[in-house]
């Protein structure tokens, strides 16, 4: 909690992502580009999910893990974590281009730019967001499939939980990041056999 | 943790290799300088510098090149480079590389002109002002008057190399190795410094140690050296000694800040060409399968090494490390749709 000044306080605002409510607009990938950190490159991917089966879109942006894989698996420890849990785009410096990030994130989060053989990625659009600001997705989406708020008022305005504990194999990841997830839930095991069908939702609609 | 492919780091085996470089320089001063006979004492310092800075950097690039993920690419960039059948090619490819990456620094130009020519300046200039100094302070270099008594002579480890007339276009260059050099480094300082102050993007992610340190040693490196040859061309050589020590203290500083600051990529730049062997292998070599999409995406080579370094960094994803990115990211939104129960939608 960030005292602003005596007698009232608010919580820090954090990035929710809710792929349900994606309508694939795209607004948010060209928002992103838009961002100063990013310079004219956008970060997000926004995804279709099983085209065919369903319209269902996602937009992925980096959950900014608390460990992230990127970083331990970096050959040049050229991605960095600041203190405020925004893991960050790798350093130019160093970066040597070998896309270990890019294959070791459990998201699928950074992407190679071969152009400056450098990986690139989500920076939560630092030059916003550290100083209170929105980030960029977020000021755009039209139906807050992506949402920067407080807790309070995320818990005030959506029927969901946001959850930050990932488990992948037998690992747990967590991050700075929230996926909305059912009422309950409190964590994700994100298993590689999930499918959703048209039929499956057809059946779900039915039994409304 | 452990794991047999990979060495297992200890502050022992940097110090020794730190040890052995510091010592290499040391003896390369004393023979290269016949045994101190020519020696420029005046330059001692730097000489000394020298020696502390290959010990710290040698140090701090084997305990980087211990690190897991770096230890792959190093053994594997130099067993494909040093691959018999393959070692002509490989030299020819390494030139080109080198040419691109290192000389030319093509991949700069693509951030941006304003920061390949500040980028340009600043490592070209610190190279010319290495390649001078270094031998220099090491006693290796020496310049005397040629046989015909009129001509400038420059020696290599005591044997004439080269003999020019004094008001050549060589002469200028050489009297002038280190003032084009100092200039070439403010003029980098200068951009790099204009984009630190007036960049937004730049000003939300520098910090001072990272970013702002380098330039003013630098600047501080050059501004004092500019001041030298001031001295004695436009001041009558005023203040000489006290700025000649005040260069030299800066000098001195850089090179012992070298292993532990933003420079450091200096050394570790070259991995970059390791590396490019490492994808051309891989990418003419079977490829990795993705089970869900049933599409390569990775080559096997990265595939299988990456998986080893992530079970020895303690990131072990099981099965979900055999999909690829894109997968991986239609996934999360696939387990919130299965986990709904009802409308579609979280709310």
């Amino acid at each position: 909690m960030n005292s602003w000044f005596s007698g009232f306080s608010v919580s820090e605002r954090r990035l929710y992502i809710d792929p349900s409510r994606c309508i694939g607009c795209n607004a948010c990938v060209e928002a992103c580009a838009e961002c100063d950190t990013h310079a004219g490159i956008s970060m997000i991917h926004l995804e279709t999910i099983q085209r065919g089966d369903t319209v269902q879109t996602t937009p992925v942006l980096c959950m900014h893990c608390d460990e992230p894989a990127c970083a331990a698996v970096c050959p040049a420890d050229a991605i960095k974590r600041t203190p405020d849990g925004v893991v960050h785009t790798s350093l130019k410096p160093r970066c040597i281009g070998c896309s270990n990030c890019v294959f070791a994130c459990p998201f699928g989060v950074p992407k190679y730019h071969a152009a400056f053989d450098q990986m690139i990625k989500c920076d939560m659009c630092y030059d916003r967001s550290s100083i209170g600001k929105k980030p960029m997705c977020a000021t755009v989406c039209p139906s807050q499939a992506i949402m920067y708020a407080t807790p309070e008022e995320v818990s005030e305005m959506r029927g969901g939980t946001p959850i930050n504990e990932f488990i992948f194999g037998s690992r747990t990841i967590t991050t700075k990041v929230h996926l909305m997830m059912p009422k309950g839930n409190t964590r994700l095991e994100v298993r590689g056999s999930t499918t959703i069908r048209k039929s499956d939702l057809l059946n779900i609609s039915r039994t409304q | 943790m452990t794991h047999s492919n990979f060495p297992q780091s200890t502050n022992k085996t940097s110090f020794i290799a730190g040890s052995i470089a510091g010592l290499l320089v040391a003896a390369g001063i004393f023979f290269g300088s016949g045994q101190l006979t020519r020696f420029d004492s005046p330059l001692a310092a730097y000489a000394a510098a020298t020696v502390l800075a290959a010990f710290a950097i040698t140090y701090r690039y084997v305990s980087w090149i211990q690190r897991p993920p770096t230890w792959v690419y190093f053994k594997a960039g130099w067993k494909l480079f040093l691959r018999p059948a393959k070692l002509m090619k490989n030299i020819f490819v390494l030139i080109k590389l080198l040419i691109d990456n290192i000389v030319v620094q093509k991949f700069i130009s693509n951030r941006g002109k304003g920061r390949w020519v500040a980028h340009m300046a600043l490592a070209w200039g610190c190279l010319i002002a290495f390649a001078i100094t270094f031998p220099l302070s090491w006693g290796w270099i020496q310049f005397g008057v040629a046989p015909n008594g009129v001509d400038y002579l420059v020696e290599f480890w005591g044997k004439p190399m080269l003999a020019f007339p004094h008001d050549s276009i060589l002469a200028f260059l050489f009297f002038n190795g280190l003032n084009i050099s100092a200039v070439l480094v403010l003029l980098g300082v200068g951009i790099a410094m204009h984009r630190r102050l007036f960049e937004h993007g730049a000003q939300s992610v520098e910090t001072f140690v990272n970013d702002f340190m380098p330039l003013f040693l630098l600047f501080a490196v050059s501004i004092t050296g500019l001041m030298i040859t001031a001295s004695y061309r436009l001041m009558g050589g005023a203040h000489f000694s006290f700025i000649s020590m005040i260069h030299a203290f800066t000098v001195i500083v850089l090179l012992l800040w070298m292993p532990f600051g933003k420079l450091f990529h200096v050394i570790q730049r070259p991995a970059q060409l390791g590396v490019a062997y490492y994808k051309e292998e891989g990418n003419g070599g079977k490829q990795a399968i993705c089970p869900r999409s049933g599409e390569a995406f990775q080559s096997q080579l990265h595939h299988d090494d990456l998986i080893a370094v992530m079970k020895e960094v303690g990131m072990d994803f099981g099965d979900h490390q055999h999909l690829s990115p894109q997968e991986k990211r239609k996934l999360i939104a696939l387990n919130q749709a299965a986990s709904i129960d009802g409308i579609p939608y979280v709310g």
